[in-house]
């Protein structure tokens, strides 16, 4: 009986054991299925993109739809230039420097200008990015071959239901990306890119970055003038957000009508970012209300008052909208 | 008045006779107005706190949420101060104009602590008299209040996970240094109504231009943010692709 009763208690502490280890925190317990070989491939890949110079074509497939594209990448003297353009349908360009980003749409006649942010983004390895491995299980899931080139395959899984995840394809001699899936928190595909030509020239001359149309007529829309402000004075604060966002950046823009400036603010978890953009709205000025899907970025539009506030990211459509419900104004 | 002016005056009992009897004859052949009519009377419903949370089950995920988070409505009227001038000092009131949902503007109206319900009372009257029914335009399925095992919270479960991690709230970055609400002075929120519910997951292309438009300077600046750095400048390929004309080519499903 004895001896019953020390196996029993034996059976007891064991069991606690593998409950308290169950219940632990989130940080021990993502990081024991983490694959530290996955966390420096991307690592390697966000530099690999930056300081590369590269022409690639490759096929962007969404909501059933295909567009081909090409982008040009050039590394040179401590800065970047960069161009994206559309090889199917009407011609469309995005035109990218250290200071600018320049869309230019002929369907709609209208050119887009906004501010660039080279050091902030393409700067900031993967694995610094504080408790990333806390919300993603990053898994080197094998080898493969895509664009007739060796690869390596990343997933990037999220661990709640507020984030997207990723399936990459990375060159195993440059760390380039060679594919990428796009996937929602059951794994579906919401989107993907997938190369079909990659070449790393020694130069790349300046008439591959400049674009083929002028934007001559159209219509610009520019947010150049924006401000960088103190993150923590603005009047607009989401009252919940996934865990592990904090903001990143805030700013302001002044507008043409002479209002109160649009105000920017971003959110962002080291992978997965959202925006929350106010905006005084002029009278005739039809306003967002509700959800609006651009490909696999939500948005979720609500008016108080004169002001839109829309809340723009790249996560699923739940957590868009519980941000804008959450959006409290402190006077 | 224009129509939308005119459903304004009739829910806030601005009308005298002659200008009520005109106003249900339109909304008797137009069924737009009778459409907006109905949203207005859910908004003022839910402003005041007579509603309960409307669910709405999602499409693309598991997790279906009420419709407004519980106590907007509180929070909301908290925000409303009584009437005082324009522009006075300390951040209070400052008559706003409510803006319709299709863009068209209202007369401003104080934000007063003025009932509604009478003038909703009458108007449920006056619309029964007229021989159509307003309720019947919001399904009373609707109005199911949200399960009590999801009200508790949101559960972050992902599926096939081997455990339930906690609420995923971390609002401590977001609310840090805040001071306490006060009230945005006539801001009288414009709650999101019921036809929100069709419009979820809307796609942009189907919006009015300008909505676009707006949507679409967002997205230029927004992806400068995303990928984490990893993808380059294949967010942009999001921006052009949708900013093409639909017809191109078409990979068939996945």
């Amino acid at each position: 009986m004895i001896r019953n009763r020390c196996v029993a208690g034996a059976a007891r502490w064991a069991m606690c054991s593998l409950v308290l280890a169950i219940l632990a925190e989130p940080v021990a317990w993502g990081t024991m299925d983490s694959d530290p070989a996955a966390a420096q491939r991307l690592d390697r890949l966000v530099r690999a993109a930056r300081t590369f110079n590269y022409d690639a074509t490759f096929v962007y497939h969404h909501d059933g739809k295909m567009d081909e594209m090409r982008i040009i990448h050039r590394y040179a003297n401590g800065e970047e230039r960069e161009r994206l353009v559309t090889l199917s349908g009407s011609t469309r360009e995005v035109l990218r420097d250290q200071a600018k980003v320049t869309c230019i749409i002929p369907d709609d006649q209208t050119v887009v200008v906004g501010k660039s942010r080279p050091q902030s983004v393409y700067g900031t390895p993967v694995l610094t990015a504080s408790g990333y491995r806390e919300h993603y299980r990053l898994t080197l899931l094998g080898a493969a071959r895509t664009a007739g080139r060796s690869a390596e395959i990343i997933s990037i899984e999220p661990r709640d239901l507020f984030r997207y995840g990723y399936r990459l394809w990375l060159d195993e001699q440059t760390g380039l990306l060679l594919r990428s899936e796009l996937r929602d928190p059951a794994g579906k595909i919401l989107e993907s890119v997938v190369y079909t030509n990659l070449a790393t020239p020694e130069t790349i001359p300046d008439s591959l970055l400049r674009p083929e149309i002028s934007g001559n007529g159209f219509s610009w829309y520019t947010t150049l003038d924006s401000m960088e402000l103190p993150k923590r004075s603005s009047k607009w604060a989401p009252g919940w957000l996934p865990k592990g966002f904090s903001m990143r950046e805030r700013e302001e823009t002044p507008l043409p009508s002479g209002k109160m400036p649009l105000e920017h603010l971003v959110y962002g978890d080291g992978l997965a970012s959202l925006s929350i953009y106010v905006e005084q709205l002029p009278k005739s000025a039809p306003a967002l209300i509700g959800a609006s899907r651009m490909g696999a970025v939500n948005a979720f539009g609500a008016m108080i008052g004169e002001f839109q506030l829309t809340v723009v990211g790249e996560v699923p459509l739940e957590t868009v909208r519980k941000v804008a419900q959450s959006i409290d104004y402190r006077g | 008045m224009n129509d939308h002016e005119n459903l304004s005056a009739l829910v806030d009992d601005e009308l005298n006779g002659d200008q009520v009897e005109e106003a249900i004859d339109r909304m008797i052949s137009d069924e737009t107005l009778r459409r907006r009519y109905s949203r207005y009377l859910l908004i003022g419903e839910l402003l005041r706190g007579r509603t309960a949370a409307i669910s709405v089950p999602e499409r693309d995920g598991p997790l279906g949420g009420p419709l407004l988070a519980p106590g907007f409505a509180e929070r909301v009227m908290a925000a409303i101060p009584p009437a005082s001038p324009r522009g006075s000092e300390g951040g209070n009131v400052v008559k706003l104009p409510v803006r319709g949902d299709d863009g068209t503007p209202s007369p401003s109206r104080p934000a007063s602590a003025r009932p509604l319900w009478p003038a909703l009372a009458a108007s449920i009257v006056l619309s029964a008299s007229a021989g159509f029914l307003v309720a019947r335009q919001i399904p009373p399925s609707s109005f199911a209040p949200r399960p009590a095992a999801s009200a508790a919270g949101v559960s972050a479960t992902r599926p096939g996970a081997d455990r339930v991690s906690r609420e995923n709230t971390d609002a401590s970055d977001a609310r840090a240094g805040a001071t306490a609400v006060s009230s945005v002075a006539g801001v009288a929120a414009h709650s999101i109504p019921a036809g929100a519910r069709n419009a979820s997951q809307r796609d942009w292309a189907a919006q009015d231009p300008r909505i676009r438009r707006r949507l679409q300077s967002y997205l230029v600046a927004h992806s400068e943010f995303l990928g984490g750095g990893m993808q380059g400048m294949l967010p942009y390929a999001r921006v052009v692709a949708l900013a093409g004309k639909p017809g191109g080519d078409t990979g068939g499903g996945r």
